[in-house]
């Protein structure tokens, strides 16, 4: 009974199944390989595919396949899909990177493939370009507007722009389309953002694959950290490592348990042990405050030094917490505020305002930091870094008014038993 | 500056000297449309042959469960409100809803363990994580008033299947956790084989069905089919319900769908205090096998989701003009007979109001698998005829479904108007050729059903999965 096709016949049914194989049979729950409704959920079904193990077989197979079909959106959009989860659980970005071009190269030759647009909106996010995230998200919304996975993306865009108010629009509109963990995650986050971190805690409630289970403990972990709940806090942490072993949250987390709890020597050793597998500027600043509280100056200018040279030429977000870690330590203060100015004119978020208020006011510019300050305080947040920029560059603009309300702020923070990460002990 | 503002000044230079540069405001949480816990997978309504006076629903949640899938072991979401509808009198709207809330305990917070010995009861101290549920009945009134009924609380579950050390007596452990309760309906809540069977693997190649690998665009040699769901476990709720309990008097065919639903939450808050108790919103339902997957296109599916299946004529365009259709004529074209792509009538009968003469609820379309109960069961669990109606064997599906009907089968014949000679015969539905020998070649489940309740096989255990 076989025939043979025409070439120019095989290929278009290709091409065209291609195009409509998602729609095809798939069981939503077992087709490992729908790239459809799921987008990123691959490996959602059975704790096996979201190991790192799990993950790298999937990359593999995804590639292959890929290889043999170049525009396969069906393998591409999976593929990005365990790209940038590895992106994630290894803070590497390279293979989102990777995801990045391999979506690009889909929507080249199939510019409607709605599966690999709506995919390339949350790589964006991960390589930290907001603007080319949400116009992405915003294309796919305008594309399928029942989607709620969208408005995530739309959502955690607009929150790193500072667009704070359509950014919460879009998570409570992800909400109630479609309550699930990832919506409860992106409300807990506004409501943190507000300065309701009980309400955050409260709406966090645990996914089911390995790798997002072991991120919303470390989440968990570190709201129960910033409210003094150490034990909680440590139980979180340890839940995250326990089901996703070496998960870089988790141990950096464990590290600042130890390190609030006066055990320096096991924070570094945690610190140290995890920048041998993934440096960042963050954990080498960390490094470097213990080497410094250990009065050790060589120890803690090396690991400085190492934290402004992995800050590189990224994205926006390293380039802000760059400007930062300049001007808490006092170093190319006149880089800090060059840095934090070009990225405060692309983002107008709370944590860039923030990394702008402290630069400016290490350099002397007091007026402008308190401009800024006001900025990061607007929506309401108890973050702990923000707070104490505050309380100090308004008491150095003697603005008594403003400078007491803040020390109201502050002393309602301390009687609610409110405390930083430890960090204030290491000096 | 007075002497405090100047205290608390110095202090906060302090505190942020010794902050850490840290990415803290890109948070990154992850973005996963899936939700496995919330996620029906099949649902069964079928006359029991052991019990003919009963109707058994199975109601199946979290797909693919990898039995070797520790330390995560699955359980039903304490969160999610879990649902099986039932419409009685033919207005494709709930008459009866059965509502299954779980609970968890852990006894030791201080261990991430399943267990820490073996389980040797449903009571055991050394399971940490026994999970037990209550089940409410609800009474959907005309005029929009509704009446809950509390079934049973604090019944119990089995643990997952781990291992000869961890539940030695695997199937003690899930008889314990069969429950009658008041009113004669018996229930049980747990894991369970994934009863399901689908050649995964080749349908996802380009929709290819190994039986048929020589007939392709892309041809390959042709070989068995592969049952991908074999060695998967999932998670059943089943229902043994006298069928006095369930029909209305002149409506012996019931409509039945299930659902999960999550709480809505926003970010302000009402009152400043929790407010996790936000309305329910459902996030998955399933009648009729495969709709989801088969008709609903993408961008559609979270809508259709959180639509009431009394509204889906709305969605009637995807049954009529179906895509599934549309790849068969052009991926094996040249082997079968074309099949029509519009006007597929036929295609809402079955799957949208049910088929005249043996489960036609009345004119309203909506997606709900319909059984008529006063069809007798045919066979002992699982030896029905796999092709249910389309081989004559009316307690099957699409009247209904069992655990043996091989819904992908039927519906690739369905959908490619090969209904086989009986329904030629008996609703002169057409019966092309050879598109009615369509198959992925898997016929059957990895392992035998149960010959009494709950049916559905015993889960697979993890030690013994490669």
């Amino acid at each position: 009974m076989t025939r043979a096709l025409p070439a120019i016949v095989i290929a278009a049914a290709a091409g065209a199944a291609a195009a409509v194989a998602p729609h095809l049979l798939p069981r939503d729950r077992r087709a490992a390989a729908q790239t459809t409704a799921i987008g990123s959920n691959v490996e959602a079904r059975g704790s096996s595919l979201t190991t790192a193990d799990g993950l790298r077989r999937r990359i593999d197979e995804m590639e292959r396949r890929l290889r043999e079909r170049p525009a396969d959106a069906a393998a591409a959009v999976p593929l990005a899909d365990a790209l940038l989860r590895l992106s994630r659980a290894t803070t590497d970005g390279r293979p989102a990177g990777r995801a990045e071009t391999i979506l690009k190269g889909v929507l080249e030759s199939s510019p409607a493939e709605y599966d690999a647009l709506r995919m390339l909106g949350a790589i964006y996010l991960s390589e930290h370009r907001f603007r080319e995230a949400l116009d992405a998200a915003r294309r796919a919304r305008d594309l399928r507007p029942a989607d709620a996975w969208n408005y995530g993306v739309m959502g955690d865009a607009l929150v790193e722009l500072g667009e704070y108010d359509e950014a919460f629009d879009a998570f409570d509109t992800l909400a109630a389309m479609r309550p699930s963990a990832t919506a409860y995650a992106r409300v807990a986050y506004a409501r943190e953002l507000r300065g309701d971190v009980a309400g955050a805690i409260d709406a966090s409630t645990p996914a089911q694959d390995a790798e997002a289970r072991a991120w919303y403990a470390a989440q968990l972990g570190e709201l129960y950290l910033r409210t003094g709940r150490l034990d909680d806090a440590a139980r979180e942490y340890r839940r995250s490592a326990f089901f996703y072993p070496q998960y870089p949250h988790a141990i950096v987390g464990l590290g600042k348990v130890k390190a609030a709890r006066g055990d320096r020597d096991g924070a570094l050793a945690l610190f140290l042990d995890q920048l041998s597998r993934a440096p960042t500027l963050d954990l080498a600043a960390r490094i470097g405050d213990l080497y410094a509280g250990r009065g050790d100056a060589p120890g803690s200018e090396r690991y400085y030094q190492l934290a402004e040279d992995l800050a590189g030429p990224a994205a926006a977000q390293t380039e802000a917490n760059l400007a930062l870690f300049l001007a808490e330590r006092g170093r190319k203060l006149p880089a800090a505020v060059a840095i934090a100015e070009a990225v405060a004119a692309r983002h107008a978020d709370i944590f860039t305002d923030d990394a702008l208020a402290w630069a400016y006011y290490k350099a002397g510019r007091i007026v402008e930091a308190a401009a800024a300050s006001r900025r990061a305080l607007r929506t309401g947040s108890r973050d702990e870094r923000i707070l104490s920029h505050a309380a100090a560059i308004d008491a150095a603009a003697g603005q008594g008014r403003k400078a007491g309300r803040q020390d109201g702020r502050n002393s309602r923070r301390k009687a609610e038993g409110w405390k930083d990460e430890g960090w204030r002990d290491e000096g | 500056m007075n002497t405090r503002l100047r205290v608390t000044a110095i202090a906060a230079l302090v505190a942020v000297a010794m902050l850490p540069a840290n990415a803290s405001s890109h948070r990154e949480a992850p973005l996963i449309s899936q939700d496995p816990m919330a996620d029906n997978t099949d649902l069964y309504a079928f006359r029991s042959p052991d019990r003919p006076d009963t109707v058994t629903i199975v109601a199946n949640y979290i797909p693919l469960e990898a039995p070797a899938g520790g330390p995560n072991f699955p359980a039903f979401d304490d969160t999610v409100l879990y649902e099986i509808h039932i419409d009685n009198d033919g207005d494709s709207k709930e008459d009866l809803t059965y509502q299954f809330r779980f609970h968890t305990e852990t006894r030791d917070p201080d261990t991430f363990l399943y267990n820490t010995g073996p389980i040797a009861s449903l009571t055991d101290p050394s399971w940490n994580r026994p999970q037990t549920f209550t089940v409410k009945l609800v009474r959907h009134g005309g005029d929009g008033d509704a009446r809950a009924e509390v079934l049973g609380r604090g019944l119990p579950t089995p643990p997952d299947n781990i291992g000869p050390r961890s539940t030695p007596d695997y199937d003690a452990l899930a008889a314990g956790a069969v429950t009658t309760l008041r009113g004669g309906v018996t229930v049980f809540a747990g894991q369970r084989d994934d009863p399901f069977f689908v050649d995964l693997g080749s349908i996802f190649d380009l929709a290819g069905l190994r039986p048929f690998n020589p007939l392709h665009a892309i041809p390959l040699p042709d070989e068995p089919g592969r049952d991908a769901v074999a060695r998967y476990n999932t998670h059943t709720i089943a229902m043994q319900i006298p069928i006095a309990q369930i029909v209305r008097g002149g409506h012996p065919t019931i409509g039945v769908y299930a659902s999960a639903s999550r709480r809505e939450v926003r970010i302000l808050r009402r009152d400043g205090t929790t407010d996790t108790e936000g309305r329910f919103v459902e996030v998955s339902r399933l009648g009729e096998p495969l709709i989801n997957e088969a008709v609903i296109p993408l961008g559609r599916k979270d809508f259709w989701n959180r639509s009431e299946p009394e509204d889906d004529a709305q969605f009637a365009s995807f049954y009529t003009s179906p895509e599934v259709s549309r790849l068969e004529n052009l991926l094996y074209g040249s082997a079968l007979a074309p099949i029509d792509v519009t006007s597929r009538t036929d295609l809402t009968a079955i799957l949208l109001t049910g088929v005249p003469g043996l489960n036609f609820t009345g004119p309203r379309q909506a997606d709900l698998l319909r059984l008529n109960t006063s069809i007798a069961p045919s066979a002992a669990v699982g030896a029905g005829n796999r092709l249910g109606v389309l081989a004559g064997d009316l307690a099957g599906f699409p009247n209904g479904r069992r655990l043996e009907d091989d819904v992908v089968d039927i519906e690739l014949r369905a959908f490619a108007q090969g209904y086989g000679a009986f329904l030629h015969t008996l609703l002169g539905l057409p019966n092309k050729s050879p598109n009615n020998l369509l198959g992925d070649g898997v016929d059957a489940n990895d392992k035998p059903f149960l010959a009494h309740f709950p049916y559905v096989a015993s889960p697979h255990q993890g030690y013994d999965v490669p």
